[in-house]
């Protein structure tokens, strides 16, 4: 997208009361290997621009794929008009506050591009991680998924607003599925994402993953179902991330709270009251709000308001401090929010989002928690999720699992699942592993809003143990 | 301003122009597919019966499928409606799948593309401007605690290929997917949708919610874990459909062994006798033509009674099995027109028939908690009711239930309505999704809640 983003804002001679234009760049690619052969790739080039105005205290918004000054002067009047209906039912009245001037510029930190002769290589990366896959007779299928998206985002505002943010952003998938008379399982790497370039997809992992997925799936075929009862879990950080974002992460976004999604995806238990006051979990647990991180998938350096973003914690010490709500959000809600202002493209408005969601390491080690388990659980790698529109009844399942008596590891079981209530479970946490069991993991496909919106995501956490979770296996 | 008609005839010539233009560009062993979708929408989201967004999207994007030297691969990209631009554009496009078809391995199984027939068909009303509808939508709804989306606009969807084949769809028509909720946060969902706005009838519908609404402020019953008697309304069971729908009738997700309906299809279990379920394309909620431009038959059997008759297959996974016939399925070979047969149990004997258990109006957030074994879980949502011989007592607190599919449309399965109701697509990622269902309430015995 070549446009001259100032000249281009400049020329639509804005009547609003204040005028921005949000211009998105992704190329995405994607590549699939089944049983060693490629599947037809895909590359996806996606380019627009979306006009928001400001009118007597409320935004509206044109998307437009003609980024031409010709097609965003269209763009405009239909955002425009919108507003002119809109003002007379609007939900609340917003300023120029909540479009804060922002400048600079934004990268992923990476080594490589991924040209031409890096996607033949990584064909070839691909090809051998499913034969690393292959460990015997009963595997039916083997699957190597990535994705490679490169975002370009400009935005300038009618307040001085200019800045440029440029992500680069991975998805590598391996799976690999068996069958052994009746019984069917699935072990993949769990969904590897994160920012950086094509080294990303370094090949010593892909096929280190793709044999230890290929042996520990014959060990699942082998393995007893995961038996029914209240007992010590260990999350590993696989399935950790989806349980912070589904039962902190949703339930903590302020228009949740304030009903906005009530329709679509639900509410929150949490009330605005709770902030400051909540033990949402034992002491052991803090959660920030971190886009710090350089390689973690939602790290950047303005969300899609301008509004700058820095390291936060949501939780300390157990303790409800501030909401995920953006410069919208706290307008309307009054308590603090960070900057989580996000857009899935240039054809959708921001809204509140997940950013890097992520617990603190704490102090214990995989083996002290371990040691520390009578009888219990350690669980990896999620397989299954579910919750209530309120973000409380929670139900997870994992593709892996080993039982721990006595202090030790004794045997891997097959179709573990547990369930609980968001806020008991939180306090349940009895260990906080330390930094040599954190692990960086996310997500591509976060699905919120309406119209509906997809965004990416990272949660970064060690593992941790929790304690009375009732657990139970598959269907007999 | 232009009308949606001219809008969309304009898009149609400059979309068979692009096409001509770039067939005419390819070499002799080279075929290509180009497929459409595009969408002109206005957005309105509400809360608290106020406009929280409001939004006009205009966007589409083309995608090629190119197949050359064995090698078959996809593109896609943003349309401008510059002609000038477009094509350069495509041109690059076109340009850089050559190259690369050159360095990677051949594709397997490809389905090379052929001119099976042509269609074209527009159902289009003379509309300007779909933002006038937005003042009538508040009039009968202040002092009402709404929350929802307006979506207005059309659609496209259309494919050619080199061989000549030409597919053009496109339709017109708006939705108000909405729920309103009482003090006490109980809620009632409902969708208005429809070709052109009715007053009347929009008023209505916001009176049959507002009734609805009246039995949520009984006294909340508190529903202990365990297994009961329950009605599943047609909301509820679209949910378990769309869940299956994921992978369920896929002929290349069994061959992979990740198909819930794995014993279902192997005949080693099977649904209650009272449960067929069709693909009927008659139902005029999405086009008949698939991604490559082929045409399914209008009315498909997948479930007769009980057993399975036809999974649903796409002609690539049809040429890498042999054992599977193509149904002209998409790329992920879900159901797109789905009818669940109705049975005999009539609206006004939900109750009685129901006696004692619940009465559950939505499902939210589904997934297999056991997948090869047709296990899934998922929540009770917005108007659920404890009924006691056959009277509703009052609202539930949600409910987390975990079944397996062939004890609800199975085993447990008591009776189906003699009536169905259409459970309009409503999803919007990436783009306004086409499609919808026709589906009854189900009557369930033993049920498993387990939270």
């Amino acid at each position: 997208m070549k446009v001259n983003a100032r000249k281009s804002l400049e020329s639509l001679n804005s009547k609003a009361d204040w005028t921005g234009i949000r211009f998105v760049e992704e190329d995405s690619r994607t590549l699939f290997v089944r049983d060693e052969r490629l599947e037809p790739s895909h590359q996806e080039i996606n380019s627009g621009a979306m006009v928001e105005v400001l009118v007597d205290g409320q935004f509206s918004y044109a998307a437009t794929p003609d980024t031409s000054e010709l097609g965003l002067k269209r763009a405009y009047q239909k955002a425009m008009g919108l507003a002119e209906i809109a003002k007379s039912w609007k939900l609340t009245n917003f300023t120029e506050e909540q479009r804060p001037k922002a400048t600079g510029s934004y990268s992923t930190p990476k080594a490589n591009d991924l040209d031409t002769a890096g996607i033949e290589q990584l064909v070839q990366n691909l090809v051998d991680a499913t034969k690393a896959m292959k460990t015997s007779d009963e595997v039916m299928s083997r699957h190597a998924y990535i994705m490679h998206s490169q975002t370009k985002m400009r935005y300038v505002s009618s307040s001085g607003s200019d800045f440029e943010q440029n992500f680069t952003q991975n998805l590598s998938n391996l799976s690999v599925t068996a069958q052994r008379g009746g019984d069917v399982q699935t072990r993949s790497n769990g969904m590897d994402v994160g920012q950086a370039g094509a080294e990303f997809f370094n090949r010593e992992k892909l096929l280190k993953q793709g044999t230890q997925i290929g042996e520990q799936v014959l060990e699942l075929l082998s393995a007893e179902n995961c038996p029914s009862e209240t007992m010590d879990v260990i999350l590993a950080p696989s399935q950790l991330y989806l349980q912070i974002h589904e039962s902190i992460g949703h339930p903590l976004e302020i228009d949740r709270i304030l009903g906005d999604e009530r329709n679509y995806a639900g509410w929150s238990f949490v009330n605005l009251e709770d902030f400051g006051k909540l033990q949402y979990g034992s002491s052991l647990l803090n959660v920030t709000f971190d886009p710090t991180l350089p390689f973690e998938m939602a790290s950047y350096m303005y969300d899609d308001t301008g509004a700058r973003a820095d390291k936060q914690y949501i939780i300390k010490d157990g303790q409800l401090l501030r909401g995920l709500g953006s410069l919208e959000s706290q307008s309307r809600a009054k308590i603090d929010g960070v900057a989580c202002a996000r857009a899935t493209s240039w054809n959708r408005p921001p809204l509140d989002r997940m950013a890097n969601l992520n617990i603190e390491p704490g102090t214990s080690s995989l083996k002290e928690m371990i040691s520390s388990v009578e009888r219990g659980i350690l669980m990896d790698t999620n397989k299954s999720w579910s919750i209530d529109d309120y973000r409380n009844k929670f139900q997870f399942g994992c593709e892996y699992a080993q039982l721990i008596e006595n202090g030790e590891i004794t045997k891997t079981v097959k179709n573990p699942n547990y369930r609980g209530m968001c806020t008991p479970f939180w306090n349940s946490l009895k260990g906080v592993g330390n930094n040599e069991t954190f692990e960086v993991w996310g997500s591509y496909f976060c699905g919120k809003a309406e119209p509906n919106q997809t965004i990416r995501v990272g949660h970064a956490t060690p593992y941790c143990l929790f304690s009375d979770v009732e657990v139970f296996g598959g269907a007999k | 301003m232009s009308s949606s008609k001219e809008v969309i005839r304009a898009r149609k010539k400059l979309f068979n122009t692009l096409c001509e233009r770039a067939f005419s560009h390819l070499s002799g062993e080279e075929s290509m597919t180009v497929s459409l979708v595009s969408e002109k929408t206005l957005y309105a989201r509400l809360n608290h019966s106020k406009i929280r967004q409001s939004t006009n999207v205009d966007q589409s994007e083309v995608e090629i499928q190119f197949v050359s030297n064995s090698r078959e691969l996809k593109k896609s990209m943003t349309l401008t409606w510059d002609e000038g631009e477009d094509f350069k554009r495509l041109q690059l496009l076109i340009e850089s799948a050559r190259k690369e078809a050159e360095i990677l391995p051949e594709t397997p199984f490809i389905v090379d593309p052929e001119n099976n027939a042509s269609s074209d068909q527009d159902i289009l009303l003379e509309r300007s401007n779909n933002e006038e509808v937005i003042d009538q939508i508040f009039k009968p709804i202040q002092g009402i605690d709404l929350a929802g989306l307006y979506t207005d606009g059309w659609v496209i969807r259309a494919n050619q290929n080199n061989k000549g084949q030409k597919h053009w769809f496109s339709t017109e028509s708006f939705y108000l997917d909405y729920s309103i909720y009482s003090e006490k946060q109980k809620a009632v969902k409902s969708c208005y949708a429809g070709t052109t706005w009715n007053q009347k009838d929009w008023e209505a519908n916001v009176n049959d919610s507002n009734h609805q609404l009246s039995q949520m402020r009984l006294p909340v019953q508190d529903v202990k874990r365990g297994e009961y008697r329950t009605y599943l309304a047609p909301a509820a069971v679209a949910e378990i459909l769309d869940t299956l729908n994921w992978g369920g009738w896929s002929g290349s997700a069994y061959k992979q062994g990740w198909s819930p309906l794995k014993d279902l299809i192997e005949g080693k279990r099977k649904f209650s006798d009272k449960v067929t379920i069709t693909e009927d394309f008659t139902q005029g909620f999405s086009p008949k033509f698939n991604h490559q431009g082929e045409v399914a038959v209008d009315t498909l059997t997948v479930v007769e009674k009980g057993e399975l008759k036809n999974l649903i297959v796409n002609s690539k996974t049809a040429k890498e099995y042999g054992d599977l016939k193509s149904t002209a399925a998409g790329g992920s070979e879900g159901l797109r027109s789905l009818k669940f047969h109705t049975g005999g149990l009539a609206k006004a004997d939900i109750l009685s028939s129901l006696g004692t258990g619940l009465y559950v109006s939505n499902l939210h957030y589904l997934n297999y908690s056991d997948r090869p074994k047709g296990r899934m879980t998922g929540m009770t949502r917005f108007a659920c009711f404890w009924v006691e011989n056959g009277e509703i007592k009052g609202p539930i607190k949600d409910l987390r239930f975990d079944e397996t599919i062939y004890n609800v449309f199975g085993d447990n399965l008591l009776e189906i309505t003699d009536f169905s109701e259409v459970q309009p697509e409503t999803m919007s990622y990436g783009c306004r999704h086409i499609g919808g269902a026709r589906v009854p309430g189900l009557l369930v015995d033993k049920f498993a809640y387990t939270l």
